[in-house]
């Protein structure tokens, strides 16, 4: 049963005009599956001219240029683009760090999902919302609009308390289960990730690092955007005196005496970190955004992410 | 820029470990807020590197250890005290010389608990203010030198020293300290001959002597004190209210048997008129009181008559409090009866042989009479070294070296100490003192003395008669003994080799009292049973019966110490600095009982003096002034204040 208030509470009504209008900016070209509105690698019948070539028997002489026939004396095909659907994967990190922040990054994650598969939707594209991990298996394809309630609901699904039930679900059959991105991202391209756009909602906060993961996506020749998203109070802990540090993730305890130093030398990090994941993306041809949680939905989208060249 | 540490050795090093146990609680401190965060992946950098260098990241970054380790630092260079002499004075030789007698127990200055405490305090301040390159020694006197600390640069050592000095009951004998001082203030001196140049140490300038006392001494008149330029620090006032007794003793009354008298002399020896109750003690029960009302100067003699009993210990006190407690209290003994030995020396005297043979006098003592050739013998030179008598009497002769024991000079002085006129003809007494156990009973106004001497007796010595030209009789303290000196015969030698009488006195009824009395007073110990008093400090002589093993003798403080008999009986002790009733015992039976009384008209007079002669000069007294020392420990707290209201400041801002 669709939660129709709840996914409303994820894409307000007044944002789903505007989504209507935009388009994912791809910078590949696909080959689809269906015919859709979007050039595709084969030659088709589409009204965009793309080639000659030499007339062989068997062609369908409806394309012949009797143009040219007329000039040169010899038969040439006219052909044409085809336009085809596109594969558009929206992942989402649903891992504990993305928990945090108020809103919590997972809600913003979400609704960036949902907002950028409805785009999806709009355009005809063979859309697949999912999660990252376990819950991504049940991440249904969806295509054309009407699908949007379907996108909707199995984003209300998605939380991190579910782990645990999928946790034991794979203890039960014996599977390797981990929160990693690189395991998530894995998984994904294992269960048949085909060519496509890949946008990538993460913290990125991953100890065995992001790299791998994103050069497996590159890899498979993917279009890959990758919305960093991080909450305020991640760019700006409001932290002081004698802590113990609990990672949320693993339970990893670090003591620190947070000052101004330590605080200083924490912004340096992050700033590091960023400009790190930046330069990595830019090096490989991945799209790379950075959020912050505490943006309102339609001006991330509408506004921010069609700056930075995401949709258009 | 000098130190002066206040704390002791113990205190630095619990002050040293505050700073560690600060760091160590910093470092140890468990208690840390738990807070959760998305991951400790971004704190990664971060906390690697506070890893890498934790303890000087945490020294770096935490204004709150700092600033706590800063407020020690600065409390422990309070407490070293810095400062700055504002004299100029470079390498002074000094000598502290302390005055420990008993007059500076007066508690006429404000601010200290008596003259000696204000000395120390006073010397402390001039010791704080040494230089590094000062050297200084100090001393303490009273009727002995004592030599604190020998000459040292080290301040500390002179505090500690000081520290340790402390105010006695005895007299003062300032001179031999004067001396010690001015010997080891020339340390380079040595035998040169007189052609050689002069040494450095002649070069040198002269060690500045600061006394520290009341001057409540004799002129130094005959002092050479060249290597010393001294310096008079006064303590005490001139306006002093001071009744002391003088004298107190006790006999057995051979009138009526089962009694026996006390007599105290009661002196105002203060500067204001004084009165006072004086209550009698015997065995620590009030037995009787009388009351004093004296001017100054003015002295009163009491008699109080009490039931025998063996052993009498006997405590007289002035209940009005005054300046000096110490001669407010006097103690007397009654033992039982025990005869004592009289050495007569004389070339023949039927008069006095006759007043020690009366019946009174054969229950007193036994007498043994010899001729003035005995002098030269050992059997006398052991007896006068041993103090083998109570008393010995010199008639018209005198011994080489005083005998070790009290005694009686007739018509001759002793051989230290004393001092006569010419003869003169016609002595005609003035003045007699009745108060004195000597005098008592006799009449002597009408005494004809064909001719004689008056006397000059050394300090402390009190007249007994007096004739028109000075004193013909006179009794002096001597070192825990006392001299009686009688400046006119009683027989003296014709020219033609024949005896003469010189005075009627032998034909009178005062005669043989006042040999009786004499005799009963000198020996210590008459059949009376009343014992002599010893002075604190003293060494003294006791005859016990016992003449093998060891006596114990039991102070008033509790202490007892064992002393051994030299196998005639005869007991060496130096008494104790305490004033009170001493106990001999002998397997816990009191045997004896002596008593140590201050008895120093000198040390009570209390009247501190304006200036005092050293040698042919006279050193005024210093208006005394701190030595100026500017300081900065007040700074220091204040900054340390500072300090604490800043981490207080720090701490509050790192909490919101």
């Amino acid at each position: 049963m669709i939660d129709r208030k709840a996914g409303i509470e994820l894409l307000p009504a007044s944002l789903l005009a505007k989504l209507e209008r935009l388009e994912f900016a791809s910078r590949k070209v696909f080959l689809g599956q269906l015919k859709g509105e979007r050039r595709s690698k084969r030659k088709g019948q589409s009204v965009e001219f793309a080639d000659f070539r030499g007339y062989v028997p068997g062609d369908d002489l409806r394309l012949i240029d009797w143009n040219l026939y007329a000039r040169l004396d010899q038969l040439f095909l006219k052909l044409f683009q085809e336009e085809e659907d596109l594969h558009l994967h929206v992942l989402t990190d649903v891992s504990e760090s993305m928990k945090f922040g108020a809103p919590s990054k997972l809600h913003v994650a979400k609704q960036i999902a949902a907002a950028l598969g409805y785009v999806g939707l709009c355009r005809g594209d063979r859309v697949r919302v999912a999660a990252l991990g376990l819950n991504g298996r049940k991440a249904p394809v969806l295509r054309g609009r009407a699908s949007l309630f379907r996108l909707l609901d199995y984003l209300q699904t998605l939380d991190v308390a579910e782990r645990d039930v999928a946790d034991r679900n794979v203890a039960e059959r014996n599977v390797p289960q981990s929160d990693s991105l690189t395991d998530g991202i894995k998984d994904f391209l294992v269960r048949g990730g085909s060519p496509g756009i890949v946008v990538l909602i993460t913290d990125l906060m991953d100890k065995s690092g992001y790299d791998a993961a994103l050069r497996m996506l590159v890899g498979r020749r993917m279009d890959v955007f990758v919305i960093h998203l991080l909450s305020p109070e991640e760019l700006e802990p409001p932290l002081r005196g004698d802590l113990r540090l609990i990672d949320c993730e693993d339970g990893d305890v670090t003591e620190i005496t947070m000052n101004s130093t330590a605080l200083r030398k924490y912004r340096e990090t992050v700033q590091t970190f960023i400009s790190a994941a930046k330069n990595f993306c830019s090096r490989r041809g991945i799209t790379y955004v950075l959020a912050k949680s505490d943006t309102s939905i339609e001006s991330l989208v509408t506004d921010y992410l069609l700056k930075r060249g995401v949709v258009r | 820029m000098s130190f002066l540490t206040s704390l002791a050795a113990w205190q630095w090093a619990v002050l040293a470990a505050v700073p560690i146990g600060i760091l160590l609680l910093y470092f140890l401190k468990l208690k840390r807020q738990p807070v959760k965060v998305p991951s400790t992946f971004l704190w990664a950098k971060t906390i690697e590197d506070l890893h890498v260098n934790s303890l000087l990241q945490r020294l770096r970054t935490t204004p709150l250890l700092l600033l706590q380790l800063l407020a020690v630092a600065i409390a422990a260079l309070a407490l070293l005290r810095p400062g700055f002499r504002d004299e100029s004075k470079s390498d002074t030789r000094r000598v502290f010389l302390l005055d420990a007698s008993a007059s500076m127990q007066a508690t006429d200055v404000e601010g200290d608990a008596n003259r000696f405490e204000q000395a120390k305090r006073l010397m402390g301040i001039e010791i704080d203010a040494m230089s590094d390159r000062d050297v200084a020694m100090l001393m303490t006197v009273s009727d002995r030198a004592d030599v604190l600390q020998s000459f040292t640069s080290d301040r500390r050592k002179l505090r500690e020293s000081l520290s340790l000095a402390k105010v006695t009951n005895r007299s003062i004998a300032i001179q031999a300290a004067l001396r010690a001082a001015d010997g080891l203030s020339k340390p380079q001196r040595r035998s040169v001959s007189s052609d050689e140049e002069p040494t450095a140490a002649e070069n040198q300038p002269k060690t500045e002597l600061m006394l520290y006392s009341d001057g409540r001494f004799p002129p130094l008149t005959d002092l050479d004190t060249s290597a010393l330029s001294p310096r008079y620090v006064r303590v005490g006032s001139e306006s002093v209210k001071n009744l002391a007794i003088v004298a107190f003793s006790a006999q057995r009354n051979e009138q009526t048997p089962g009694t026996f008298e006390a007599f105290a002399t009661v002196a105002n020896l203060g500067t204001e008129a004084a009165s006072s109750a004086v209550s009698l003690r015997m065995n620590d029960e009030l037995m009787d009181a009388d009351s004093v009302s004296l001017e100054p100067g003015a002295e009163s003699g009491l008699t109080f008559q009490l039931e025998d009993q063996d052993l009498v210990k006997l405590a007289v006190s002035l209940d009005e409090q005054d300046n000096l407690a110490a001669d407010n209290v006097a103690f007397a003994t009654l033992a039982p009866a025990r005869t004592v030995s009289v050495l007569l020396i004389t070339p023949g005297n039927e008069p006095l042989e006759l007043a020690l043979s009366t019946g009174q006098a054969e229950k007193l003592c036994v007498f043994q009479s010899e001729d003035t050739a005995y002098l030269g013998s050992d059997a006398y030179k052991a007896r006068a070294t041993t103090g083998a008598d109570e008393l010995i009497i010199f008639d018209r002769c005198r011994p080489e070296s005083m005998p070790m024991t009290n005694t009686f000079f007739i018509g001759a002085i002793p051989p230290e100490g004393w001092k006569a006129s010419e003869l003169s003809t016609q002595v005609l007494l003035v003045d007699i003192d009745r108060s004195h156990p000597i005098m008592r009973y006799l009449d002597l106004f009408s005494l004809l003395i064909a001719e004689g001497r008056t006397l000059t007796p050394p300090d402390g010595a009190t007249d007994l008669l007096v004739a028109e030209s000075g004193p013909v009789l006179s009794l002096a303290p001597r070192e825990g003994f006392e001299d009686l000196v009688l400046g006119f015969d009683i027989l003296s030698s014709t020219p033609t080799g024949g005896t003469a009488f010189n005075t009627d006195w032998q034909v009178q009824r005062s005669w043989p009292v006042f040999v009786f009395n004499l005799t009963r007073y000198l020996t210590g110990a008459s059949d009376m049973g009343g014992r002599g008093f010893h002075r604190p400090g003293a060494p003294l002589t006791l005859s016990t019966d016992r003449r093998q093993g060891e006596v114990s003798i039991r102070s008033p403080d509790g202490t007892v110490e064992f002393v051994r008999s030299d196998g005639t009986g005869r007991l060496a002790y130096t008494a104790k600095d305490v004033l009170g009733i001493y106990e001999v015992e002998d397997e816990k039976r009191v045997i004896d009982l002596f008593s140590v009384n201050m008895f120093d008209r000198l040390e009570s007079t209390l009247a501190s003096a304006e200036a005092v002669q050293f040698g042919y000069g006279l050193v005024a007294k210093e208006e005394v002034i701190a030595p100026s020392r500017r300081e900065y420990w007040r700074v220091l707290l204040i900054a340390m204040l500072g300090d604490l209201s800043l981490e207080w400041w720090y701490y509050g801002r790192r909490l919101i």
